[in-house]
């Protein structure tokens, strides 16, 4: 791509992150990636690195495939270097505009075991670790999460989807019904209780109803609602809200999209 | 009538108990284990419980645990003194959901809401 070209789509790419225009961003990514392919090693390095950071701040549904093509760029020690042949030269942490990411001190690094635990809660507690230092570090840490613990890349998209900024409702329910990775249909009156209160399923499964959510937080949303409170008298929200009117039901449940940090405030 | 077994239990082993059980609950969350986290919320409640009916309600005692360094303890602690100690135990409440690291912020968030629109009544 020449100067003149690239400058004219470094205006449009600027336009189209302005109106939010997602669809521009994404072919222009795949452009991009099929000009990298051909190119020297330190050029697709670098290019792996700024999507990576263009998709993090501009595009979140594209972070997982951005990573993938960090993957790929990333020089490794050449086939013969023994032990170290095949891992990366550096710790994935070189991303532009996502902070300090040289690759964290070891000691700041959460405790996640190298080998897939078998029990259910010590996955869920460390793929939420992950999260939260993915938070704290940037992409490139979580690589380098993954890297030292490769079970972890089972749980990438959980992980991405819920590193995403808050959206507006209307987003949210957009997407209500469209299945993707890392993501989990949500009802925000919650389906089982209202069924059981006599309220439809029409009401239940309106569009109204239903936002597509990121798992783990989906997973955190229902927990509170089934843990002990004692702004509830000691009850679970769940059974403080049965009976309760669809309204108080809707209100409860919007307030903790909020809250959880799903929901722009 | 069987003796209450935390009645021989000074205020600060009480205040230590609260102190594991919170942190147990804050595990309890993070692994999605919503079965243990009641169970210590019974636990948490009875000591809770156990200090208000104590002279001069010796809840007081866990008002140190508003800075302690783990989030899960200041979040439970908070609730906990909520009733004797409003402006302590809402600033901690604001401290740990401002924090970000869910899901006990998410909670906290929550807790807080309550308390600031008046649906939550601590006592």
């Amino acid at each position: 791509m020449d100067f003149v070209t690239d400058l004219r789509t470094k205006a449009a790419r600027e336009r189209a992150w302005l109106i939010g225009d997602q669809n521009w961003m994404r072919q222009w990514l795949l452009e991009r990636a099929s000009a990298a392919h051909g190119s020297k090693l330190e050029t697709k390095s670098q290019f792996g690195a700024t999507c990576l950071a263009i998709a993090a701040a501009h595009a979140p549904d594209l972070v997982r495939k951005a990573i993938s093509l960090h993957y790929l760029t990333e020089p490794r020690v050449p086939r013969g270097s023994g032990e170290e042949s095949g891992r990366w030269t550096r710790l994935a942490g070189d991303v532009p505009g996502l902070g300090h990411n040289q690759g964290p001190p070891l000691d700041e690094k959460p405790k996640i075991p190298s080998r897939r635990p078998d029990k259910s809660e010590h996955r869920t507690e460390s793929v939420k670790r992950a999260l939260r230092f993915l938070r704290l570090r940037g992409a490139g840490a979580l690589l380098s999460l993954i890297q030292a613990s490769p079970w972890l890349a089972e749980y990438q998209a959980d992980i991405l989807a819920a590193h995403v900024a808050p959206d507006t409702l209307e987003n949210l329910q957009a997407d209500g019904s469209k299945p993707a990775a890392g993501y989990e249909r949500h009802h925000i009156v919650e389906q089982t209780p209202a069924e059981k209160d006599g309220f439809s399923r029409a009401q239940i499964d309106s569009p109204e109803n239903l936002v597509r959510i990121p798992r783990i937080i989906h997973r955190d949303i229902s927990a509170w609602y089934s843990t002990g409170n004692p702004d509830y008298g000691g009850n679970s929200p769940r059974d403080y809200l049965r009976g309760k009117t669809w309204e108080e039901r809707r209100s409860v449940g919007l307030q903790a999209l909020r809250l959880f940090g799903v929901l722009k405030p | 009538m069987s003796r209450n077994p935390l009645s021989s239990l000074s205020a600060e082993q009480l205040r230590e108990r609260f102190i594991g059980i919170a942190m147990e609950q804050g595990d309890a969350l993070l692994g999605g284990a919503t079965r243990t986290f009641n169970r210590l919320y019974g636990q948490m409640r009875e000591i809770e419980l156990e200090l208000k009916s104590r002279p001069s309600d010796q809840r007081s005692v866990l008002l140190t645990l508003l800075d302690h360094p783990n989030l899960a303890v200041r979040w439970k602690a908070a609730l906990a003194t909520a009733a004797i100690s409003p402006q302590a135990a809402r600033e901690a409440l604001e401290s740990v959901a401002r924090s970000g690291e869910m899901p006990i912020a998410g909670h906290a968030g929550m807790n807080l809401h309550n308390l600031v629109t008046g649906f939550a009544k601590p006592t």
